[in-house]
């Protein structure tokens, strides 16, 4: 990754985020300053095909002076900042529950996922914890998040978020979270956690350093 | 109820008696302190509030206060769960009456910084966690903010970036005209309680049992105008505690000698 927007990384209250840190510190990425509206703006007028958003939350804040390139203009006798649109080339997300087409079921929080989707340039890829039947997804299409046509791939991927939450399926894995954040500050520390649990043999044996799915899902709880 | 008062139910009970019935209220991720806040407000003073919390829930009734704003229990416990595309919405109309905020630093003027400390902007020293959304401190009605820290590094004469923006400009100057909410008005710390006066600056309404005048100078990255004078913050009477630690935190996440 050379450059993100994000507006907000941390491990909530178990604390900020050491390796994202670092890597700002030490300039191995160029973050491009941004908060909810700045981003979401940007996601709004890829997902609509414009050029831009106006949104008036920042005028005159740091932000705002902090991004040259969100321009100021007057829309009718208000002045509003352009937020220019922001359209990925890949969107990836995790949902609970799908069907082979892409109808996605999420019954926690959705954030921005759906706008993600329609901002996306090329390919929306979705990793499910559990494949349903399309006939399953018919009996409660109220219950559908995003609906097929917004994704190109999906994929079967049980514990996919781990060691995230996956709203409805298991909650965050707070021991291997706390283990990672004391273990990250220090590059030898980091590099022995990508060894044992990023560069590995596929998702299966990611579980498997886990701990194992049944032992996961016995300790993460079956709802989260 | 025999565990003694803990700073983090203090701090919950003043912020709670400075909400209003018929507020919305937004609450971000990483403050359980917030989050008890507004919940124990619904079950006394303020049964009309509403509760958003920064992962989507609308008027949750968690059955224990769960650590992390994005914990499923607020969700799954809500009436309605709303996205990024209604906090977009909402930030940008100015929708919600009041929000919480802390920060890395507070500043006498009220802006609060997430960005980072130290070095410059392109090349910091100390990265913080970053903006979330600083929309919300200019278009919300108001803001109240949460020092569960309160030090000469955290409480300072100006940020080094002001993330949120507050009454003023760090170095004093106005905000420019349009600013459709009224900024900041509380700030509840560790060790006081706090308001911004007419001219924009942070002063001490109380300060918490046990704390001297002289004890709060020094924690204060700023000069503050405090004598022993100062009146001591009433704490929560039998009932307010009671509901806290029944209703809202029967498992002790504000105290750990309840837990």
């Amino acid at each position: 990754v050379r450059r993100a927007y994000l507006p907000n990384v941390t491990f909530e209250h178990l604390g900020m985020a050491p390796a994202f840190r670092e890597a700002v510190q030490e300039e191995r990425i160029e973050l491009i300053e941004c908060d909810e509206p700045s981003l979401i703006g940007g996601y709004r007028a890829a997902a609509a095909g414009l050029p831009a958003m106006p949104i008036r939350s920042l005028d005159g804040t740091a932000l705002a002076l902090a991004r040259p390139d969100l321009l100021a203009r007057d829309v009718r006798g208000v002045s509003v900042l352009d937020v220019p649109a922001l359209a990925p080339d890949v969107v990836l997300l995790h949902a609970a529950a799908g069907d082979i087409h892409g109808n996605l079921r999420q019954p926690g929080a959705r954030f921005a996922d759906k706008l993600m989707a329609k901002a996306a340039r090329r390919a929306v890829v979705a990793s499910l914890d559990t494949v349903l039947d399309n006939a399953v997804i018919r009996e409660d299409p109220s219950a559908t998040s995003i609906p097929s046509y917004l994704l190109t791939h999906v994929c079967e991927l049980p514990l996919g978020a781990h060691p995230g939450a996956c709203h409805g399926v298991h909650r965050a894995d707070e021991d291997h979270l706390r283990a990672y954040i004391a273990a990250a500050p220090d590059p030898a520390g980091l590099a022995r956690y990508m060894a044992r649990f990023v560069t590995v043999a596929g998702h299966d044996a990611y579980l498997e350093r886990c701990g194992g799915r049944d032992v996961l899902t016995a300790r993460l709880g079956d709802r989260g | 109820m025999s565990a003694a008062l803990s700073p983090h139910e203090l701090m919950a009970c003043l912020l709670a008696d400075r909400l209003h019935d018929e507020e919305i209220l937004i609450v971000g991720g990483a403050s359980t302190v917030a989050m008890a806040a507004g919940l124990l407000a619904q079950r006394t003073h303020a049964p009309n509030l509403t509760l958003l919390t920064g992962s989507g829930a609308v008027n949750p009734r968690p059955r224990e206060l769960a650590p992390g704003g994005g914990h499923y229990e607020y969700l799954r416990t809500a009436e309605a769960h709303f996205t990024m595309e209604d906090v977009f919405d909402d930030t940008e109309r100015g929708r919600w009456d009041v929000a919480i905020f802390g920060g890395i630093q507070v500043d006498r003027h009220g802006n609060f910084n997430l960005t980072y400390v130290g070095g410059t902007l392109a090349h910091p020293r100390f990265r913080g966690p970053g903006f979330v959304n600083a929309g919300i401190a200019t278009s919300a009605g108001r803001f109240m903010l949460l020092c569960e820290q309160h030090t000469p590094r955290t409480l300072v004469a100006e940020v080094e970036f002001a993330s949120g923006a507050g009454a003023r400009r760090p170095d004093g100057t106005p905000y420019p005209p349009g600013r459709r909410g009224a900024g900041p008005d509380h700030c509840v710390t560790a060790l006081a309680c706090l308001a911004i006066t007419a001219n924009g600056v942070l002063e001490v309404l109380s300060r918490h049992p046990g704390v001297s005048a002289e004890q709060l100078r020094r924690s204060t990255g700023f000069p503050l105008d405090v004598t022993d004078a100062v009146p001591i913050t009433p704490t929560p009477d039998h009932e307010q505690l009671g509901v806290l630690r029944e209703l809202i935190d029967p498992t002790g996440t504000l105290n750990a000698a309840r837990r």
